[in-house]
């Protein structure tokens, strides 16, 4: 509805401006002769304007006809061809007629043949305006199908967006939940508070945090540390954690909870399957204007299976930071994962770097 | 009451630990952190009951179980962190479970209930009804899958091991399975080698490219959803944006 409101007024400017600047040239191409031939050279050039004006009416009806049922062009083109020919047809003639009588002649057959020169020439604008409308369509057409395509890619995106929200694994959860309640059953009630402590900052991260979001890397690692320490209650003397964190990485804007996923990942299916655990390191670097971060396990790889015959090693936290890092970096960023063949798993992740505003940074 | 404690996570086995505490009938025999251990001591201390918890990085509780005789097993009170199916599958067999974090009055009846077990000597009864349930639980369907494949060349007929598959390639009519520096041509079609190759172990990453994931040492995410994959032997393939939600699945 609105949108025809808007079409009516720019249809109607459309049709003045152009009729007013076919108006203008003839008038400078009638006035050298305007001292010749005065008043029969306007008299022709005013009824033949201001007729094929009014036939551009019709010829709109029908146009829009054409258009709204979707013709095929060939036969649209053949049509609006023959419309111009048969309103071009009026319009000479009465052009033709107001000359003579200008002059003051005899309308006869013959002096009216003069007429079909003029009938050339109107099928000719006829055809020109018909041109112009089928081409302003397309291109509007165009228009709103492009804007209705880059909608449906915003809509998609919202809703891959929300899909990647990122989850902690129930397991985690209610295990932590389960050492905490040992913890207070023990009378430790600092140990609980501190586990609770982590536990709900994890928890704020992953419900929080914008996963499309870029974060400082220092922040980044807060929050692998509080997931790391929870980890470390609960593995104990299984698990040790090496991070190796290069100073000037620590501003660098890094998709929210980057690391989390593939620690848990490594902890997960590297450490937690062996009974002896592993070590899992973390390490960032500057590689000229890229950031690197490894993360790597020295546990059992992607061959080793937990007794059961059942691989050991994936998880949805993998192929949601792929998709994450495919969203927010396009095709300018690099994910190796590797499984050397002495076992372990390790991943890298290289972006382009860009730093955090040197204003919002904490001291 | 000879109580064994199995939990992969030391605070989740002092927390049961903490609970028997309370109770001076009870003597905690030991607590293992493995399954392997598990069996180990169920044999050389023969508990009455065992707090058995289900993940257990070697094995799972019920492989525990399973690999038990029926005159070493014990009663059982399964522990479980977040299990929808197997807890189902608890109820249908009336076996007693507990969810962590642990609830004490929860902890105090599957207690009672396992003393009453114990004392009437209801296990013929109880065992049953764990095998059913480790029946139910699945043991690995290993024959639902083809284990090896018969090619023919010429007179020959060759066995290939379907574990000795590093990857198969579509071949018009034919697959062409890889396995080292052999291949083997074998009258079939891709999708028909799909469902006869088990797919926790091989991937379908592309209408002609089966690949086994034990032989992946490299993963490159590309552009697009695609993925360049580098086998063990440097051979590398490239996944198919078709298969990409087959491939987020596995990783």
């Amino acid at each position: 509805m609105f949108r025809n409101l808007e079409r009516v007024p720019q249809f109607w400017v459309l049709q003045l401006v152009g009729w007013g600047a076919y108006t203008s040239i003839v008038s400078i191409g009638v006035a050298p002769h305007l001292r010749k031939s005065g008043i029969v050279i306007v008299a022709f050039e005013a009824v033949f304007v201001f007729s094929t004006f009014a036939a551009s009416f019709p010829l709109h009806l029908v146009c829009r006809r054409l258009w709204r049922k979707n013709t095929p062009w060939p036969s649209a083109m053949f049509r609006a061809v023959l419309t111009s020919g048969l309103l071009a047809l009026p319009c000479a003639i009465a052009a033709r007629l107001a000359e003579l009588v200008a002059l003051r002649q005899p309308i006869t057959w013959t002096s009216m043949q003069a007429a079909f020169e003029g009938v050339l020439y109107a099928t000719f604008i006829f055809i020109s305006w018909s041109g112009l409308y089928f081409s302003i369509k397309h291109y509007q057409a165009l228009q709103t199908e492009r804007e209705r395509v880059l909608e449906a890619e915003a809509l998609a995106r919202q809703a891959r967006l929300q899909a990647l929200r990122y989850q902690l694994n129930p397991h985690f959860l209610f295990n932590t939940l389960n050492s905490i309640s040992t913890l207070v059953s023990e009378g430790d009630s600092t140990g609980a508070k501190e586990m609770l402590t982590q536990l709900a900052g994890l928890l704020r991260s992953t419900l929080e945090e914008d996963v499309l979001q870029e974060i400082p890397l220092r922040r980044e690692i807060g929050v692998a540390q509080e997931y790391l320490a929870i980890e470390k209650a609960r593995l104990g003397e299984r698990l040790n954690v090496e991070l190796t964190i290069s100073p000037e990485t620590l501003e660098v804007l890094v998709p929210a909870l980057l690391l989390q996923p593939l620690i848990e990942n490594a902890i997960r299916h590297g450490i937690v399957p062996r009974p002896e655990g592993g070590t899992v390191r973390v390490e960032t670097c500057l590689v000229g204007e890229r950031f690197r971060v490894n993360v790597s396990d020295d546990g059992v790889g992607d061959q080793s299976s937990n007794g059961q015959g059942e691989r050991t090693r994936g998880g949805i936290g993998l192929a949601n930071t792929i998709e994450r890092l495919r969203v927010l970096y396009g095709a300018d960023h690099r994910l190796v994962v590797n499984w050397p063949a002495e076992g372990g798993c390790r991943i890298e992740v290289e972006f382009p770097v860009t730093l955090s505003n040197p204003d919002d940074r904490e001291k | 009451m000879r109580v064994l404690i199995v939990d992969d996570e030391p605070l989740a086995r002092r927390g049961v630990r903490n609970r028997l505490k309370q109770h001076s009938d009870v003597e905690i025999v030991g607590e293992c952190a493995t399954g392997r251990a598990a069996i180990a001591a169920i044999r050389a201390q023969s508990p009455n009951l065992v707090f058995l918890d289900i993940q257990m990085p070697d094995m799972s509780g019920f492989e525990v179980l399973r690999s038990l005789n029926p005159n070493e097993m014990p009663a059982v009170i399964f522990l479980t962190a977040y299990d929808k199916y197997t807890l189902e599958a608890f109820g249908v067999h009336a076996l007693d479970y507990l969810l962590k974090p642990i609830d004490d009055s929860r902890f105090e009846s599957a207690l009672k209930h396992a003393r009453l077990q114990i004392e009437s000597r209801a296990f013929p009864d109880l065992e049953r009804r764990i095998r059913e349930l480790l029946k139910a639980a699945g043991a690995p369907q290993l024959d639902r899958y083809e284990t090896r494949f018969s090619v023919r060349t010429g007179q020959k007929i060759v066995v290939v091991l379907a574990n000795d598959i590093d990857w198969i390639e579509a071949c018009g009519d034919y697959v062409n399975l890889h396995a080292g520096n052999r291949t083997h041509l074998l009258r079939q079609t891709m999708n028909k080698m799909e469902s006869q190759l088990d797919p926790t172990r091989f991937l379908r990453i592309h209408r002609s490219t089966i690949v086994q994931t034990s032989r992946i040492r490299e993963l490159v995410a590309l552009d697009n959803r695609e993925f360049l994959l580098r086998l063990a032997d440097g051979k590398e393939l490239k996944t198919s944006r078709s298969y990409s939600d087959r491939i987020d699945k596995w990783l």
